[in-house]
């Protein structure tokens, strides 16, 4: 609504009325003048007349030439616009406020392709209050064309409750239909079609109307229509005062089309030529010419030339009437063309006729009213794949002039026919679709801003729907590099205890000799069977020193060459720490009678299955075993002498014999291995006290064999 | 060499052999255990200030002391791990694991390190045999879970979170990277349940706050999506992802000169932010700047040529300025680095 202050400038006394007409409202109307008058006093329409321009006769006489024959041409229209335009803006240099002349300059440049001049000029007449209420159709035309749709739409409203009713019977329609253009624009250009639509060029294009192309079946060679001269003496038609149509050609070479000529034969004449049409084999080009009334010839590619046209069949055409455009059905059995015969929807319609077994066309029938409208429709074409057809229409959702369409035969009906989309389609005219021979192109003309000059030809690359980009979106997806949990990774602290400690110590002679021995000492822990110690003894005085925690009870082995090893029981009691015991070891030879006690082989009380804690000593018994294979024993085992006589022998040689069956176990040969249990028959110290006792439950191995 | 040193001590003295040539006083249980515990202490305490160095010299010490000391090998490892050495952590972790196969924290430790390293397979092996140690071990499962999202075992990794968050109720880790998995899977209403939950259990987690905006991305909610990411950026002022993700989402609002401007923060702070210049790029073709739109994305493919968004985006500009084939090769690329949509260009 901003731009209504400044459009709706109100002052010329007729339009004053008509403003009261639209108000209704004398109160509205005054408020109105209070508003536009101090507008008004900058915005004077300036005549050309003496009054305005006392001083400059001669140019001011220049001036209203030019008006004059600005009037002239424009009234002609057609080709004559551009000069007539010429002239307007030579008068215009001389006075640029006389409305009158600015809504002419505005009305020429609606009818070029530079529409876009056209507002600035409508606005101005607007601002100095031109003496027709018509302005401000033609500004909405202008707003339209320009794709100010809501603008427009303000003005064509304004212009049509200004009408006296008379004048709305007559111009009611057309006015709708320019609101509704307007409306179906604003739709279609909120989802624009993924093209590129480029001009074919100079090569093709020319500053005159260059429009209609057809192709050949190749897709290498493009007929078009252009209204450029030819010849020595082109001559204009004084309808439009543009020079008469005639068909050229042009070639596409690699990437490029050719300089378009005329098209060779006897194509073109003095009058109108255009193309029309042409068979899909390509041999037969449909050539509109425009003698009696406008009908359809078609021309004959033979030895490399086309033939002088001929007329269509007789069924085809209809005395008086246009036919502008045609189609053929790949197998020739059907034709589709454009005529404003009687019997249709209104204007321009599309007509169809099928051709029987003798070669006979049908008398056309019309496509009926879901593809026709009380519009023109113009230009069709027809698919390869003979149900599509592409044509031209005022009708339907077009936003403005002719718009494109496509609508399919299905199941004997034709669809409801599609606007193409902007920006193929636009609120000027939009015609002559025919598809390319890549897929992905077409081809159309169009008056569009930037054109070489009218109406121009060209190519639509279909770039498909809209491919969706991928995202860069950036995340963290675990928290374990982010944030991650709060895990105490360190081992809790340990308690320090202080641990007593008793001092072990002796010297390890020979048993014979009493000379010091070089021996390996080792240190289990008999609960863990943990090896905790291994040292040897002085080479030269045969001592050992260790110091242990007390209250844990020990395995103590002493190795040395060529003498048995010598095992040692040690329990350490809680009350013998910080104290130091002497425990002197005595070594035997290997020699054959040679005996030793186990002192750390253990058995529950009365059982004969070896306790967990004896293994460290068998395993040392199992090694001496290994490292002498020639080596036979005895295992023997004796009692105490609580219990009967019978069951303490059986029980003692039950016990040897796990040692046995422990060594066995392990693979030391049957042959090598003897076993005898003594009962309490040979004890080593006496069965009175406690500590004798546990002396003369034993196991021992002697030597039987070296 | 200090792989083969380190397997001698532990053969030659790991089971408390201790040995000695001379007839002096050979110490079991002596006061060089109590050395060792208190330069155990001692090297976790250190630990505990951050004090890495110190603290792996004071486990070292305990070792020596005490060539048995299970525990003071492990917490070595984890200094070691702290301080990035993985090969070290995982030698003491091995020393600490053969003493005590089932100590599984020492699995779990060695884990991490393998995960580190980025050696998926034997991370996943340690994390089970944590497991089978310890079934109560919130997160193992929970770094077991993160690794099968890499291995794309989504069902596993969702079975795993849900193991650890059934453990430990507050896991917000768990429900975060639940929540990532299941938009993974398209799930997108679940995930964003979980990521709220995450959410309300630890409100700082900032880029639980940016995979929400993320997920509302995907479910084309931009100013829903912007206001997570603002929140994110809230809670972590200068967070790159969330920038550059409040920048997608203003683009999406037809926000364009302040999408420039978030994207811009993250570009002058990081000019070599390839994601950054990708989502640049973006707003330049949403502006029809297509050619600089392609500059970014070229920039982008210099600096990660391995960057398949960024290979499929210059594609599509290419497209617009009119450069077919270049346009197909760069989604060609694009479909070679596993972004499949970009065939439906082709």
């Amino acid at each position: 609504m901003s731009g209504i202050k400044k459009i709706f400038h109100i002052n010329f006394p007729c339009v004053k009325e008509n403003l009261k007409r639209v108000t209704g409202s004398k109160m509205v109307f005054f408020f109105f003048l209070i508003i536009i008058l101090p507008l008004e006093s900058v915005s004077q329409n300036k005549e050309f007349n003496r009054t305005h321009f006392p001083d400059d006769r001669k140019a001011l006489r220049e001036a209203r030439r030019n008006v004059r024959d600005g009037d002239r041409l424009f009234e002609q229209g057609g080709g004559n616009i551009d000069q007539a335009l010429e002239l307007y803006l030579k008068a215009y240099d001389f006075n640029p406020d006389n409305a009158l002349l600015n809504m002419r300059i505005g009305e020429c440049y609606l009818k070029t392709t530079r529409k876009d001049q056209a507002i600035s000029y409508l606005e101005r007449a607007v601002e100095l209050n031109v003496a027709t209420l018509r302005i401000y159709y033609l500004l909405g035309m202008a707003y339209q064309q320009n794709y100010r749709f809501d603008e427009a739409i303000e003005q064509y409203t304004f212009y049509r409750q200004s009408l006296t009713p008379q004048e709305a019977i007559q111009q009611r329609a057309s006015i709708d239909r320019r609101i509704a253009e307007c409306n179906h624009a604003k739709q279609l250009i909120k989802e624009p079609l993924r093209v590129f639509i480029d001009n074919m060029g100079s090569t093709v294009n020319s500053e005159y109307d260059d429009y209609s192309p057809v192709l050949s079946p190749d897709g290498k060679t493009m007929y078009f229509t252009s209204r450029r001269p030819i010849g020595r003496r082109p001559r204009t038609d004084k309808n439009d005062h543009k020079y008469f149509e005639n068909i050229f050609i042009t070639r596409k070479v690699g990437d490029r089309w050719s300089t378009a000529e005329p098209i060779d034969g006897r194509i073109n004449t003095k009058t109108h030529e255009a193309t029309a049409g042409i068979k899909p084999d390509g041999n037969t080009l449909f050539i509109y010419r425009g003698d009696k009334g406008g009908d359809i010839y078609e021309s004959h590619f033979e030895k490399d030339r086309w033939k002088k046209p001929g007329k269509m069949a007789r069924s085809l055409r209809s005395r008086g009437t246009q036919e502008t455009s045609i189609a053929f059905t790949s197998d020739g059995t059907r034709v589709y063309f454009i005529s404003d015969r009687p019997g249709g929807f209104g204007g321009k319609d599309i007509w169809t006729s099928d051709r029987n077994e003798k070669g006979r066309w049908s008398e056309p029938v019309n496509l009926g009213s879901m593809v026709n409208t009380e519009y023109d429709e113009e230009s069709l074409y027809l698919a390869p794949d003979d149900i599509t057809l592409y044509f031209s229409s005022k009708g339907h959702n077009s936003m403005g002039g002719f718009d494109i369409f496509k609508t399919v035969f299905r199941n004997g009906r034709w669809t409801r026919p599609e606007n193409l989309g902007y920006p193929i389609n636009s609120p000027g005219d939009d015609l002559f679709f025919v598809l390319g021979k890549e897929e992905n192109t077409a081809f159309f003309s169009a008056k569009r801003q930037g054109n070489y000059g009218g109406s121009d030809v060209f190519m639509i690359t279909f770039l498909g729907p809209e491919k969706p980009v991928k995202l860069p979106v950036a995340e963290d997806l675990s928290a374990a590099s982010v944030r991650p949990p709060q895990i105490n990774m360190m081992e809790s602290e340990v308690e320090i205890v202080s641990v007593p400690m008793t001092i072990l110590r002796g010297k390890i002679v020979d048993d014979a000799t009493e000379e010091p021995l070089l021996a390996i000492i080792e240190l289990y822990d008999n609960e863990t069977e943990d090896l905790l110690a291994e040292f040897n003894s002085h080479p030269e005085t045969g001592e050992y020193l260790i110091s242990l925690p007390g209250g844990k009870n020990y395995a103590i082995s002493a190795k040395a060459e060529d003498y048995l090893f010598h095992s040692e029981n040690m329990n350490i009691s809680e009350s013998q720490v910080d104290r130091e015991i002497i425990n002197d070891i005595r070594m035997k030879k290997v020699e054959v009678g040679q005996s030793i006690v186990l002192r750390n082989i253990f058995f529950d009380t009365g059982a004969a299955e070896l306790r967990p804690e004896s293994y460290a000593e068998l395993g040392i018994l199992y090694k001496l075993m290994v490292d002498n294979p020639s080596l036979k024993i005895q295992i023997s085992g004796h009692t105490d002498n609580v219990g009967s006589a019978n069951l303490n022998q059986r029980l003692s040689e039950r016990r040897a014999r796990a040692v046995v069956d422990f060594l066995l176990e392990r693979g030391v040969g049957n042959e090598r291995l003897t076993y005898k249990g003594y009962g309490f028959d040979r004890p080593i110290a006496t069965n009175e006290t406690a500590e004798g006792r546990q002396m003369n439950r034993r196991t021992e191995f002697e030597i039987i064999e070296k | 060499m200090k792989t083969h040193f380190i397997l001698l001590l532990f053969v030659c003295l790991f089971a408390g052999i201790v040995k000695s040539q001379v007839a002096d006083t050979v110490r079991v249980g002596n006061r060089n255990m109590m050395l060792a515990e208190k330069a155990y202490n001692e090297g976790i305490s250190q630990y505990n200030e951050s004090k890495f160095t110190e603290s792996m010299q004071k486990f070292n010490e305990a070792i020596s002391l005490r060539p048995n000391f299970v525990k003071a090998y492990y917490n070595r490892g984890v200094v070691k791990a702290e301080m990035d050495d993985y090969e070290g952590a995982m030698e003491d972790y091995k020393i600490a694991l053969e003493a005590m196969p089932d100590f599984a924290m020492a699995h779990f430790a060695r884990g991490k390190a393998r995960m580190a390293q980025g050696d998926t397979q034997a991370a996943i092996k340690d994390f089970n045999g944590a497991i089978e140690s310890n079934d109560r071990l919130y997160f193992a499962y929970y770094y077991r879970g993160v690794l099968f999202i890499q291995e794309g075992k989504y069902d596993e990794a969702i079975d795993d979170f849900t193991t650890a968050i059934n453990i430990k109720a507050d896991f917000a880790q768990a429900y975060h990277d639940r929540g990532s998995v299941r938009k993974l899977k398209g799930d997108l209403q679940a995930a964003i349940a979980d990521y709220q939950q995450a959410v309300f259990l630890d409100p700082g987690m900032a880029h639980a706050y940016n995979n929400l905006g993320s997920v509302r991305l995907s479910m084309q909610q931009y100013s829903q999506a912007h206001e997570f990411f603002t929140t994110a950026i809230n809670i972590m002022p200068g967070y790159e992802k969330a920038l550059n993700n409040r920048a997608i989402a203003n683009m999406k609002l037809g926000w364009y000169d302040i999408a420039m401007e978030d994207v811009g923060k993250v570009l002058e702070k990081s000019p070599d932010n390839y994601i950054a210049l990708t989502t640049r790029g973006l707003i330049r073709y949403r502006t029809e700047d297509y050619q600089a739109a392609e500059d970014d994305f070229t920039l982008a493919i210099r600096l990660n040529p391995e960057y398949a968004p960024a290979w499929l985006n210059r594609g599509i500009a290419r497209e617009m300025l009119r450069d077919p084939k270049g346009a197909k090769l760069d989604w060609e690329k694009a479909v070679s680095l596993g972004l499949i949509e970009a065939e439906e260009y082709l």
